[in-house]
């Protein structure tokens, strides 16, 4: 019975060690730029005038309250803590769905637990696994931190706080997966869940009246804890209760479950809906549409409503000569205008956009491991039509998607009062989404090498990239390590012009590459 | 000349160091079914793969009605039915059949309904609603529905239960009036058997042979039990594997029954009982006789 509970622990493990992998050397790397930041700024006495920033709705909103920034690992719970949470949650609530709705879509459960295992042993299992990745995330932070930031306490509850957040982010995604299926369901599902605690605690932090709302959701109960700040142990009592609520939840509803089932599905009979079925084009567009939709609703909230905090983010630099001092000295000066600060929102929105680029052309990849494209290629459809297909639903989503995220930032900006030209954000989000060609060039070549791990390994070289031209240039890391990035590149627009000569470059750079893409493709042995 | 439906010339598929088809040569005809039968892993999904353009051959080549196979002129008249039906979960069977019928360009929308009635196949269900035979079913459908040239076939039936693998045998009957060809990959030996006039075996990547069954059948020859006081026969010309049993003997007979007639007719035969080898039985002396020497 041990050799038979160890085995399956072994094998839960096993499908979630690369992706743990990844998210731990993120942490770690984020953990690190960020403290090399706080060094270069002239730590704790260079930072004096972002404290009174602190207060300030606008930044609150983006990345939580904080009193001071004392230590390398106060300013690193500020200025990350939410966002590194925020993919502690992600990788959770994906892991979960991934190793309980999807082993039984693909049956792989029902070998599983038909031995002397069980379904509730199993499960157990796979409650455990998931929670010893969340322990090990919060142990990588720890151990991070701790070698800058000796403040043994405060370390142990940001760290506890991200263990505690990716156990409620797994407790999510195991949830929905007893209630929704198939697998890319539920991952929506439980990634919208996460997203929407996300814009809640931005919400909640973004006004003093609306505070109660931080209760709500994880990424409040994250900010109460207080590392770093005011220490309040007792919040860790709420990631210990609701994952073990939750997981008392999910026992009760797979007991009463068929195996293979969701307990609330659409009906297994459904009128035809042959709209988008006479070609591979429509196809391509009817299958990204539900992921294309949950992304737009997620990214045009985002847009609102840090949009809405425009007004309240410039008065305030305005007001505040010390603070546009720094912000010049490190190279910022340009938010403190609604136009500079809307090019910085587009900016941050970019990496949004990658993540949902990437997801939509990895589903070819998935398609093809499982088995799905014999069909279709066996019968008439050609491989390059397929993969054209996909690359161009995937871009005209990308650009709705862009003006849609446009119009939703302009829609809070004049909410907040602030006037504004509609186009403004528009031509800030299209030129955001510039680096798209590229991405695209690269993910279709990546595919068609690598396909089990073709999302993580693509999203952790995005948000590496990403970070390099975030913060190296505040490191003063090389140039030529710079220039690498594809969003060193972007200019804030619309306070700055579109940089037309690198977009034209990084463009044909990823034609380029699709092309080579294109041709693997072309060459390749399909389902193996 | 006449165009071959299918034809494989040489063709050999390296996985790495592993020779899944090696040198294969094979041609199925207009109005032919032939049986593609193997032991698993010996390469019949793989050569059906490489006649699909799933994978690319590692040398040789392979066509389809003349144009090589996985080109956009080759599957213009190629359907498939794999053994293991992987589809998109939430569409329902006539939505996934539409799909396919709209990317292989044709589609006989009278057929279709006939066959869903056929099948019993409920079509207005969500794939991740049905049963393995019967996602199998909507393969099938999608398959003949097309009504193409070539119909390549790999284990179609399994899942199915026996009236629908009758059903089955009826869609393939059909074809072959009708003219198209079709290639068979099946352990169902029976159902091969039933509808193949030629069948090619393959074993570690290697055809064994191609021919008729009457043909192999010939070679493997004829069963006899013979009841009564019988003498050796071991040395008459054409006899092997001559046994003693209980009440008379057992032998095998390959070529003309002359010369046994003829020993037996000095023989105190009280009956005699004469039987075909089967597919199987074919199969298996084959597969026996193609096995390595073991040390």
């Amino acid at each position: 019975m041990k050799f038979t509970a160890r085995s399956t622990h072994s094998l839960v493990w096993r499908q979630i060690l690369a992706s743990t992998a990844v998210i731990a050397l993120v942490l770690v790397i984020v953990i690190r730029v960020n403290e090399a930041a706080f060094y270069s700024s002239g730590g704790a006495r260079g930072l004096t005038a972002v404290v009174v920033l602190l207060k300030n709705p606008a930044i609150s909103a983006l990345y939580g309250r904080a009193a001071s920034l004392r230590t390398a690992g106060a300013f690193v719970a500020w200025k990350t803590g939410m966002y590194l949470a925020l993919a502690a949650a992600v990788w959770a609530a994906l892991m979960a769905t991934r190793v309980t709705r999807g082993a039984e879509d693909d049956e792989s459960w029902d070998l599983l637990v038909v031995g002397r295992r069980g379904r509730g042993r199993a499960l157990a299992t796979v409650i455990a696994v998931l929670g010893e990745g969340g322990v090990v995330l919060g142990a990588v932070t720890f151990l991070t931190l701790i070698l800058k930031t000796p403040d043994v306490l405060s370390c142990v509850l940001f760290s506890l706080g991200i263990t505690g957040v990716a156990w409620c982010g797994a407790a999510i995604g195991l949830i929905v997966s007893q209630v929704v299926a198939p697998r890319r369901s539920a991952s929506q599902v439980a990634l919208s869940a996460v997203g929407l605690m996300f814009l809640v605690r931005m919400i909640a932090d973004s006004s003093n009246s609306a505070g109660w709302l931080r209760w709500l959701t994880i990424f409040g109960w994250l900010e109460n804890l207080g590392s770093f700040q005011h220490h309040a142990p007792w919040w860790i009592a709420a990631f210990l209760v609701i994952p073990v609520l939750v997981a008392g939840a999910v026992w009760r509803i797979q007991r009463g479950r068929d195996l293979g089932c969701a307990r609330w599905t659409r009906g297994d009979r459904a009128a035809p809906r042959t709209a988008l079925l006479g070609s591979a084009w429509g196809f391509s567009w009817r299958e990204r549409r539900s992921t294309l939709t949950a992304w737009s609703i997620g990214l045009v909230a985002f847009g609102l409503i840090i949009g809405y905090l425009t007004h309240a983010l410039v008065a305030f630099c305005r007001s505040n000569p010390a603070y546009v001092r720094l912000l010049d000295r490190l190279g910022f000066s340009i938010i403190i205008t609604a136009k500079g600060f809307v090019g910085e929102v587009c900016f941050t929105m970019t990496l949004a956009v990658s993540f949902m680029v990437l997801a939509m052309l990895v589903m070819l990849a998935s398609d093809d491991q499982q088995g799905r494209l014999d069909l279709p290629l066996a019968n008439g459809t050609g491989r390059l039509t397929w993969m054209l297909s996909a690359v161009v639903a995937t871009s005209l989503g990308t650009l709705m998607v862009s003006l849609l995220c446009g119009l939703s930032i302009w829609a809070g900006v004049e909410a907040s009062g602030t006037s504004m030209k509609f186009w403004y954000p528009l031509v800030g989000m299209v030129n955001a989404v510039s680096t798209t060609p590229l991405l695209t060039g690269v993910a279709v070549l990546f595919i068609t090498i690598v396909k089990r791990f073709a999302y993580i390994s693509l999203a952790a070289l995005v948000a590496l990239t990403y970070l390099l031209a975030l913060l190296g240039p505040i490191l003063h890391w090389p140039h030529w390590l710079l220039l690498s990035s594809p969003f060193y590149y972007l200019r804030l627009v619309p306070a700055q012009s579109p940089n037309w000569g690198a977009i034209v470059v990084c463009s044909a750079i990823g034609l380029v590459v699709g092309a080579g893409g294109f041709y693997r493709f072309s060459r390749a042995d399909l389902g193996s | 000349m006449s165009v071959h439906a299918i034809e494989a010339k040489e063709l050999t598929k390296m996985f790495g160091q592993v020779r899944a088809v090696d040198s294969l040569n094979l041609t199925v005809d207009a109005g032919e079914a032939v049986g593609f039968l193997g032991s698993n892993g010996a390469g019949k999904s793989t050569t059906l793969r490489l006649l699909l353009g799933l994978l690319r051959p590692t040398s040789g080549e392979a066509t389809i009605l003349a144009h090589p196979a996985g080109s956009p002129l080759a599957r213009q008249h190629v359907a498939y039915v794999p053994g293991d039906v992987a589809l998109w979960p939430q569409l329902t069977g006539r939505e996934a059949i539409g799909l396919l019928g709209s990317l292989h360009g044709s589609m006989d929308h009278g057929y279709r309904d006939h066959l869903f009635e056929q099948f019993e196949l409920d079509p207005e269900k969500r794939i991740r609603a049905y049963s393995k035979g019967n996602r199998q079913k909507v393969a099938i459908i999608a398959a003949f529905a097309t009504r193409a040239d070539v119909l390549l076939l790999d284990e179609p039936t399994s899942g199915l239960d026996p009236l629908m693998e009758r059903v089955f045998r009826d869609c393939v009957v059909e074809a072959l009036a009708r003219g198209q060809a079709i290639l068979l990959s099946s352990h169902m030996l029976s159902e091969v058997e039933h509808l193949c006039a030629r069948v090619a075996m393959i074993r570690q990547g290697h055809l064994v042979t191609i021919a008729d069954v009457e043909d192999l059948r010939s070679h493997v020859g004829l069963e006899f039990d013979i009841v009564g006081t019988v003498g050796d026969l071991s040395g008459v010309p054409g006899v092997s594997d001559f046994t003693l049993t209980s009440d008379g003997v057992h032998l095998q007979l390959v070529g003309p029954p002359g010369p046994l007639l003829v020993a037996l007719a000095s023989q105190q035969v009280t009956s005699l009982r004469t039987r075909e080898a089967s597919l199987e039985e074919i199969f298996l002396s084959y597969y026996d006789q193609a096995a390595p020497a073991t040390p």
